[in-house]
Formats: C-alpha cells, sequence, structure tokens
C-alpha cells in the first residue's frame, strides 16, 4: 500500500477493497494527531478529534472527487473539527500546559536516546512553541501549523480553511509576528 | 539575519514537535468496525421483519387467492377445458370469461409480497456474507 498514491486508495476502495481505507488510516492518522495535538494540546481529545475526523472521511470518501488533493481535504474536515471543538470547549486562547500529563511529554520526545541537555532543549522548545501557539487564533494556529508543520502551500491552506488566499497571507503574517514577538519576549535579557 | 533566525526556529520548533500516539491507527480501525457492525445489525433487523411480514403476507394472499379461485369458477372453466376439449373452438369467448374470473388484484398483491420477501431475505443474507467476510 505504501506505493499507491491516495487517488489509487481511494479508487480501490470504492470498487471495494476495504484494506484500501486501512491504508489511508495508516497514511494519515498519525500525521493529522500531529497537527491536532498542537491545536488542542490534550492527548485524549486530539485522539477522539483524529477519530471523528477519519470517521467523517469514510462516511463521506465515495462522494469524494478524486480529481482533488485529499491531503487538502483531509486537513480541511480535521480543521473544522477541531475549531468546533474547540469553539465547544470555550476557553480557546487560554488552554494552557496544565491540560498535558507528564505521559504526553514523555511521548513528545521521541526514544531514540539523545543527550540530556538535547532532551532538556527540546522540552523547553516544546514548551515555549505551545506557549507561543497559545497567543493567537485557532485559525490563525492551523494557518501557521499547515504551513509550518505540514508544508502546505498558501494555496492549499486557502482551500482547507475556506477564505481567499490573500487573507491566509496576511493572517499567516500577522500571526507569525506575534509568535516571534513572544519568542523574542521570553529570550530577552531581564 | 536575527529575524530570520526566528523564523527558522520556529519552524524548527513546529517540525520537531513529533507527536506519535501509538494504536491510533487500530483504535480508528476498530471503530470504524463497530459502526458497520451496528449498521448492518440494524439493517438486518429491519430487512428480516421486512422478510417475515412479507412472507406472512405472501401466504395470506395465497390462502385468499385460492379462495378467490375457487368462488370465481375459474378452476371449474379449467376442468371443462380438459374434459371437452372442442370448447376451444370458442376460445375468445371462453378466454373473456375466464379473465373476468381470475382476481388479478390478489395476484398482483401476492406476487409483490413474494417479490418483497426474496429481496429482503437475499440482501439479510448479503449483509450476513458481508458482516462474516469484513467485520
Amino acid at each position: 500500500m505504501e506505493n499507491i498514491t491516495d487517488a489509487q486508495l481511494i479508487t480501490l476502495y470504492k470498487e471495494g477493497n476495504p484494506k484500501a481505507f486501512e491504508g489511508i488510516i495508516n497514511r494519515y492518522a498519525q500525521i493529522t494527531y500531529r497537527f491536532v495535538f498542537m491545536m488542542v494540546k490534550n492527548k485524549d481529545e486530539a485522539h477522539d478529534i483524529v477519530q471523528d475526523t477519519l470517521i467523517k472521511v469514510w462516511k463521506n470518501i465515495k462522494k469524494f472527487d478524486n480529481n482533488k488533493n485529499f491531503r487538502t481535504w483531509i486537513f480541511s474536515v480535521a480543521t473544522n473539527t477541531t475549531i468546533d471543538f474547540l469553539r465547544k470547549r470555550k476557553n480557546i486562547n487560554f488552554s494552557s500546559l496544565d491540560d498535558i500529563d507528564d505521559q504526553n511529554f514523555d511521548q513528545t520526545i521521541p526514544d531514540t536516546g539523545p543527550l540530556q541537555n538535547e532532551l532538556f532543549e527540546k522540552q523547553e522548545n516544546i514548551e515555549l512553541i505551545e506557549k507561543a501557539l497559545d497567543t493567537i487564533s485557532p485559525e490563525d494556529r492551523t494557518i501557521i501549523l499547515l504551513h509550518e508543520g505540514e508544508d502546505m502551500t498558501f494555496e492549499e491552506i486557502a482551500i482547507v480553511v475556506d477564505k481567499p488566499m490573500n487573507t491566509v497571507k496576511s493572517r499567516y503574517r500577522r500571526a507569525l509576528l506575534i509568535l516571534k514577538k513572544y519568542i523574542e519576549n521570553i529570550n530577552a535579557p531581564k | 539575519m536575527h529575524q530570520n533566525s526566528i523564523d527558522l526556529r520556529i519552524t524548527n520548533m513546529i517540525k520537531n514537535y513529533n507527536q506519535i500516539l501509538p494504536g491510533l491507527e487500530q483504535d480508528i480501525i476498530s471503530e470504524i468496525k463497530n459502526i458497520e457492525r451496528r449498521s448492518i445489525l440494524i439493517k438486518q433487523f429491519i430487512f428480516g421483519l421486512v422478510s417475515v411480514s412479507s412472507l406472512i403476507s405472501t401466504i395470506i394472499l395465497a390462502l385468499d387467492i385460492n379462495k378467490a379461485f375457487s368462488l370465481s369458477g375459474t378452476r371449474e372453466y379449467m376442468s371443462l377445458i380438459f374434459s371437452d376439449i372442442s370448447i376451444l373452438t370458442y376460445w375468445k369467448e371462453l378466454a373473456m370469461t375466464m379473465a373476468e374470473t381470475i382476481p388479478f388484484l390478489s395476484l398482483a398483491m401476492a406476487l409483490g409480497a413474494l417479490a418483497m420477501f426474496v429481496w429482503s431475505a437475499l440482501t439479510t443474507i448479503k449483509l450476513q456474507v458481508f458482516k462474516t467476510a469484513v467485520i
């Protein structure tokens, strides 16, 4: 299944091969999880959102136009599901690191046996980027994460968030500026 | 230069944020199978109900047709054909008379109920096969 394109997997599934959707799940579950986790910063909530996302995709895949970009579509479903969830949670801009238990931090760091100071630096960076991302709105966070984390073009992001490309670009610039300021302030000598 | 290094740092921080949740894929596959199983069970229940009710309807209508045939005298006309073949000389009149005695409505309803029974029973079996094969 690894050498098959998304479009081929979808065609296989539509033709009645149930294993093809498992291929899609194996390909996208962790990628989507990474994005969703950075949005909600809670392991269980991110798990449920990714599960909801892929179930929505599964239910609608037969209607999906195979000429369109599947990755963009799946991220658009994930984004909408996450933003809906965050709206329900209400404390959109005030989610804190307290939500993350120790287990999450363990899983954040890949088990490749890095040196203690590298580990510490990585941990610091995680905390820093999480706090910085908390200072921007979920919509802006989505744009930043898709561009920086998933290497999506502004054109693709515009499709995902269903906004004009110029709006996406200006929101990206504004959000990046806020992040930079935050990091500069943290790093500024006191 | 300083700005660029911060840009790069932000990019790296996001890229290095490698969240992995072991077993997530299996959880999703299991959940989808549960949804499929539930949906098949509901469909099987509905189609099973349709099968049983259409079978009962077919039996009731078959009995009704039998009664209607007895009362209408179609059987007598049929036996007349077999006992006296010469009656076929008046086949047009005979056909018209017989056509009037056949309970078409009950017959159509019985055939409809029978078709419904065959279709729903086959669908129930197909769903069972799918459930066994896929889930």
